[in-house]
C-alpha cells in the first residue's frame, strides 16, 4: 500500500500537467473562436489548381 | 447594416431555392448574381464568379482584386484612422481588425482568408466568423489598407472600421480568465472526487490511519486550492457587494465556501470530523460552469461604441472650401463642415440641409414609417438614410453629441445599470451548503449519546448523500437545452434569465413599425379592375421613386409574357404616365387625375379617400382616360399577430403598443389587434414608459411584474435595454439586436410565440428537476439523520440522483414545432 506515496503525487502531477496545458491553450487564444477553425478545415490548400466542376 | 453588398433581390425571386454554389437554402432574400442564379450570400456568389473567371490564377500584382466599385476607403490611410484602429507590430507590419458585413458561410471565410495568398503585401488574414471580423496583418511598404479594403469590397463584402477594439481586448482577457477558472475548477473537482472515493471506501473496510491522513490532507489541499484560485471570484464579488451594500448572489456562496473551507481544514488538521472538500470543489466547478454558459450567451451584447458604429457610417464626404470632395472619417468632422450625402447613403452627423431636396428615411430613429421630405433649412440626423437625390448638409454635431450618439449612451447606461435576473437555482444553491452543514451538526448532536463513532457515521452519511450536483446542474442543463433548441428555431437568447422572466406574466410593450407590421412600404389593399396590375408593374419598373418601387415589387408578375411599357413620363409629386400597346395609362394621386381631366369613378375615389383617412397612401390607375383601379400603400401588418396576442393575453401578459409613428395609424393597428396603444413616442419617451411601468410595480421583480419590450428599430434600442427583457425582432437594426436580451433571427411573429411557449416549458422542466433534487435531498437527509443510511449506501445513492436529474434535464424541450 505504501506505493500510494508515489502513485498519488504522480497522479496529481499528471493532472497538473493537463491543467497547465489547458491554461496555456486558453491564454494562447485557442479557445477564442470555436466556429471559424471548423470552417477553415475544409478549405483547400491547393486553390490555384481548383477545378470549378469539382466544387459542390 | 450594409445595403450595398447584401441587398436582397427583388421580392419573389426564388424563395427557398438552394444556393447555386453551396447548396444551402438561399432563404427569402437571396443574392442574385450577374448570371441570374440565386446564392445564399455574397461569398458564394463571389467564389463562384472567381472560380469561373480564374481570378486565383497567380495574380501578380493583385490588380484583379481591386474592383473599382463604390468607395475608395481613402480614410483608412489617414493618420487619424491609423491612430485609432491600427496596431504597429515590431517587425514593421501593421495589424488591424475590420468588421465585414456579409460573412455568412464557409465560402465567405475561405474567400476572405485567401486574401493573404492573392493580394501582395497582405501577410495574414484571419476571419472570426461569430463576430464578423477580419484580422489583417499587412506590410505598409507594399500595400495600403485602403487597397486591401477595396479588394474586400470587390469580393462583395463591405468593410468597416471596428470601433471600440480596446474594449474588445479587455473582453477577450475576461473570457479567457473565466475559461481557465472553469477548467482548473473542473480538474480539481474530479481529482478530489477520486480521492473521496478512497476516503469513503476506507470508512467501511478500514484504512490504516496514516493513509487516511494522507488522503484527507491531499483532499483538503486540493479543495482549498479550488476555493482560493477559481473560487476567488465569489469572494471578490462578495466584497464588492459588501462595499456597495447591494446584496448579490456571491455573498451567500462566498460565506458557505468560506465556512466550509475553514471547518474542513480544521477537521483535516485535527484529524477528526469530516472533510467535505469533494462537495466544495464540485460546488465551485458547477457554479462556474453555470456562469460560463450564461456568459457565452450574453457575450454578443456590444458596447455603446460598437452600437454607434453600426448606426452611423464611418466616413463622410466633406466638401472642401474649393468645392472639392474628400472622404474623411466621421470623427474628423467638425461643426460647420459641409458634407454631401448621396442617395442610399446614411448621414454621418446631425446637421441642417444646405442645398438640395430629398426624402429622408428616419425610421431607424423615430419609427415613422414614411420617408420625410427635406429641403434647405430642415434639420436632419445622423444615422438616417437619404432616399432621394444628393443633398449637402451643414454639420452641427457629430458622434456622441449627435442625437443617435446620445441615444446610444442611453442604451449603454441602461445595459450597465440593469441587474441580471437571478436564477432560481442560484438562489437555492447559495444556501445549500450552510443548510447541509448545520443539518450534519444537528445529526451529530442527536447521535452523540450513542457514542462519537455512531454520531460521526450518521453525519458523514448525510454529508455524502446530500449533493448539490443535481441542484447546480439542473438549471444550466435545462437552459442549455432550451437555448440550443431556440437557436435552431432562429431565436438567440443572450441572457438565460430572460427565459425565467418570459415564463411568468407581466406587461408587454410592442413597437409597431417593423414589429407588428413589416416596417416596409408595401401594397396594403387593391380595388377595381385587376387586369391592369401587370401593366402597372411594367410601368413602375421605370421609376426610382419609393412609391413606384414599392408598387413594382408588390405586384406579382403575371405569367411569362413580358409587358413592354413605352413613353414613360414621370410627373414629380403626382405620379407616372406610360403606354402599353395601344392604351395609355396614368398612375398616381388624385391630383394627377384632376390635372389630366380623367373621368373619375366615384366609388374608387371614395375608397381611396377612406384609405388616406386610415393613414395609407392611395394610388389610382387610369386607362385611356378612365379611372379603372386603385391600390393603397402602407405598412403591412404581419401575419399571425392576432393569434400571438390572443395566446399571450391568455398566458397573463398585458400588451400595449408604443410607437413613434403617427397617432391615427397606431390607433388603427391597436384596434385591429384589440390592444391599447399610443403613437408619437420618441425613443426617450419609450424609455420613460418602460421606466414608468417598472416604477409602478415598485422596482422589485416578481411574478406578474415583468416588463418586456419587443421592438426592432434603433429608436427602440434604449427601451429594449431598459426593460426587464428586451426582444429584438428580425430585420431590426443591429443596435437594437445588440441591446436586446433576445434576438429573433427569422421573419414573422411565429418565433416570438415559440419563445414564450418554450420559456414556460423550460421553467416547468427546471422546477421538476429542482423538485426531484430537493425531494431526494430531503428524503436522503432525513434517512441519514434517522440513522437509517450507511455511508456506503449514501455513496451509491449520490451519483444516481445526479444522473436521474440529468436525464430529466437533457430531454429536448418539446415546444410544438410549427416551422
Amino acid at each position: 500500500m505504501s506505493v500510494i506515496y508515489i502513485m498519488l503525487p504522480v497522479a496529481l502531477g499528471l493532472a497538473g500537467l493537463a491543467v497547465w496545458g489547458f491554461v496555456r491553450a486558453v491564454r494562447g487564444g485557442q479557445y477564442d473562436d470555436l466556429d471559424t477553425p471548423a470552417m477553415r478545415a475544409i478549405q483547400r490548400d491547393d486553390a490555384d489548381a481548383v477545378d470549378p466542376n469539382s466544387q459542390p | 447594416m450594409s445595403a450595398v453588398a447584401t441587398r436582397p433581390a427583388e421580392a419573389g425571386v426564388g424563395a427557398d431555392r438552394p444556393c447555386a454554389h453551396c447548396g444551402a437554402p438561399a432563404g427569402a432574400g437571396p443574392v442574385v448574381g450577374v448570371d441570374g442564379r440565386a446564392y445564399c450570400c455574397t461569398g458564394c456568389r463571389s467564389v463562384r464568379l472567381m472560380l469561373e473567371s480564374g481570378v486565383f490564377e497567380a495574380p501578380e500584382d493583385g490588380s484583379r482584386l481591386s474592383v473599382p466599385r463604390g468607395r475608395g476607403f481613402a480614410e483608412m490611410d489617414t493618420s487619424a484612422f491609423d491612430e485609432a484602429c491600427v496596431e504597429h507590430l515590431d517587425d514593421g507590419l501593421r495589424r488591424c481588425e475590420l468588421v465585414v458585413d456579409g460573412i455568412h458561410c464557409v465560402a465567405c471565410v475561405t474567400l476572405l482568408e485567401r486574401l493573404a495568398r492573392v493580394a501582395p503585401g497582405v501577410v495574414e488574414s484571419r476571419v472570426s466568423f461569430g463576430r464578423s471580423r477580419v484580422m489583417l496583418i499587412w506590410d505598409p511598404g507594399q500595400v495600403a489598407l485602403s487597397r486591401i479594403a477595396r479588394a474586400i469590397a470587390g469580393m462583395g463584402y463591405l468593410p468597416h472600421r471596428a470601433k471600440g477594439s480596446r474594449a474588445e481586448a479587455g473582453r477577450r482577457r475576461h473570457d479567457r480568465a473565466m475559461l481557465v477558472r472553469v477548467g482548473v475548477a473542473g480538474a480539481i473537482a474530479g481529482n478530489v472526487m477520486l480521492i473521496s472515493v478512497a476516503i469513503y471506501g476506507g470508512l467501511f473496510d478500514g484504512m490504516a490511519p496514516e493513509y487516511a491522513r494522507l488522503f484527507r490532507g491531499v483532499s483538503a489541499g486540493l479543495g482549498t486550492l479550488s476555493v482560493i484560485w477559481p473560487g476567488s471570484v465569489f469572494f471578490r464579488g462578495a466584497i464588492a457587494s459588501i462595499r456597495t451594500w447591494t446584496p448579490n448572489l456571491d455573498l451567500p456562496i462566498a460565506i458557505s465556501l468560506g465556512v466550509g473551507t475553514v471547518w474542513g481544514l480544521s477537521n483535516a488538521f485535527r484529524g477528526q470530523g469530516e472533510v467535505f472538500f469533494d462537495s466544495l470543489s464540485a460546488l465551485v466547478f458547477l457554479l462556474l460552469v453555470g456562469r460560463w454558459i450564461q456568459h457565452t450567451q450574453q457575450r454578443r451584447a456590444a458596447s455603446a461604441l460598437e452600437l454607434l458604429f453600426s448606426l452611423t457610417p464611418g466616413t463622410a464626404r466633406r466638401v472642401g472650401p474649393d468645392g472639392a470632395l474628400e472622404d474623411v472619417p466621421s470623427e474628423a468632422l467638425a461643426p460647420g463642415d459641409l458634407i454631401e450625402v448621396r442617395p442610399e447613403e446614411s448621414l454621418a452627423a446631425d446637421g441642417v440641409v444646405e442645398t438640395g431636396e430629398s426624402r429622408i428615411d428616419a425610421g431607424m430613429l423615430t419609427g415613422e414609417s414614411r420617408p420625410e421630405p427635406v429641403s434647405a433649412g430642415v434639420r436632419v440626423y445622423a444615422g438616417t438614410v437619404n432616399l432621394g437625390s444628393p443633398i449637402r448638409v451643414r454639420v452641427s454635431c457629430e458622434g456622441r453629441e449627435s442625437r443617435a450618439g446620445r441615444l446610444m449612451d442611453l442604451v449603454a447606461r441602461a445595459t450597465e445599470s440593469r441587474a441580471g435576473i437571478v436564477l432560481l437555482a442560484d438562489r437555492l444553491a447559495g444556501w445549500f451548503v450552510p443548510v447541509v452543514l448545520s443539518l450534519a451538526g444537528v445529526t451529530f448532536l442527536i447521535w452523540w449519546g450513542r457514542g462519537v463513532e455512531t454520531a460521526l457515521e450518521h453525519s458523514t452519511a448525510l454529508l455524502i448523500v446530500c449533493c448539490p450536483c443535481a441542484l447546480g446542474l439542473a438549471t444550466p442543463m435545462v437552459m442549455t437545452v432550451t437555448l440550443g433548441g431556440l437557436a435552431r428555431r432562429g431565436v438567440l437568447v443572450k441572457e438565460a434569465g430572460a427565459i425565467e422572466a418570459l415564463a411568468g406574466r407581466g406587461r408587454l410593450l410592442l413597437d409597431k413599425t417593423g414589429t407588428l407590421t413589416e416596417g416596409r412600404f408595401g401594397i396594403v389593399d387593391r380595388a377595381g379592375d385587376a387586369t391592369v396590375w401587370p401593366v402597372v408593374r411594367a410601368i413602375e419598373a421605370h421609376t426610382a421613386h419609393t412609391i413606384g418601387r414599392a408598387i413594382h415589387e408588390g405586384l406579382e408578375p403575371r405569367g411569362s409574357a413580358a409587358v413592354d411599357a413605352v413613353e414613360i413620363r414621370s410627373h414629380p409629386g403626382l405620379g407616372i404616365e406610360g403606354r402599353v400597346g395601344a392604351e395609355s395609362y396614368l398612375i398616381g394621386s388624385e391630383t394627377l387625375l384632376q390635372t389630366f381631366g380623367v373621368e373619375a369613378d366615384r366609388s374608387l375615389i371614395e375608397w381611396g379617400r377612406a384609405q388616406a383617412c386610415a393613414g395609407d397612401t392611395p394610388v389610382f390607375v387610369a386607362r385611356g382616360g378612365r379611372l379603372v383601379s386603385a391600390l393603397s400603400l402602407g405598412d403591412r401588418v404581419r401575419e399571425g399577430g392576432q393569434e400571438l396576442l390572443e395566446q399571450l393575453k391568455g398566458a397573463g401578459w398585458a400588451p400595449e403598443i408604443v410607437s413613434g409613428d403617427r397617432g391615427e395609424i397606431v390607433a388603427r393597428i391597436g384596434e385591429l389587434f384589440a390592444i391599447p396603444g399610443e403613437g408619437g413616442r420618441t425613443p426617450e419617451n419609450k424609455v420613460a414608459r418602460v421606466r414608468e411601468l417598472i416604477a409602478v410595480r415598485g422596482g422589485a421583480r416578481g411574478p406578474g411584474a415583468c416588463v418586456v419590450m419587443v421592438g426592432d428599430g434603433v429608436n427602440d434600442a434604449a427601451a429594449l435595454a431598459s426593460a426587464d427583457v428586451g426582444i429584438g425582432v428580425h430585420g431590426g437594426a443591429e443596435a437594437s439586436l445588440d441591446a436586446a436580451d433576445v434576438a429573433v433571427q427569422r421573419p414573422g411573429l411565429e418565433p416570438i410565440g415559440a419563445l414564450f411557449e418554450t420559456s414556460r416549458r423550460a421553467m416547468r422542466r427546471i422546477r421538476l428537476c429542482l423538485g426531484v433534487s430537493l425531494g431526494y435531498n430531503a428524503v436522503a437527509a432525513s434517512l441519514a439523520m434517522g440513522g437509517l443510511l450507511s455511508p456506503l449506501a449514501a455513496a451509491v445513492l449520490m451519483p444516481i440522483s445526479s444522473l436521474s436529474v440529468l436525464a430529466i434535464a437533457m430531454r429536448p424541450i418539446g415546444a410544438r414545432d410549427r416551422t
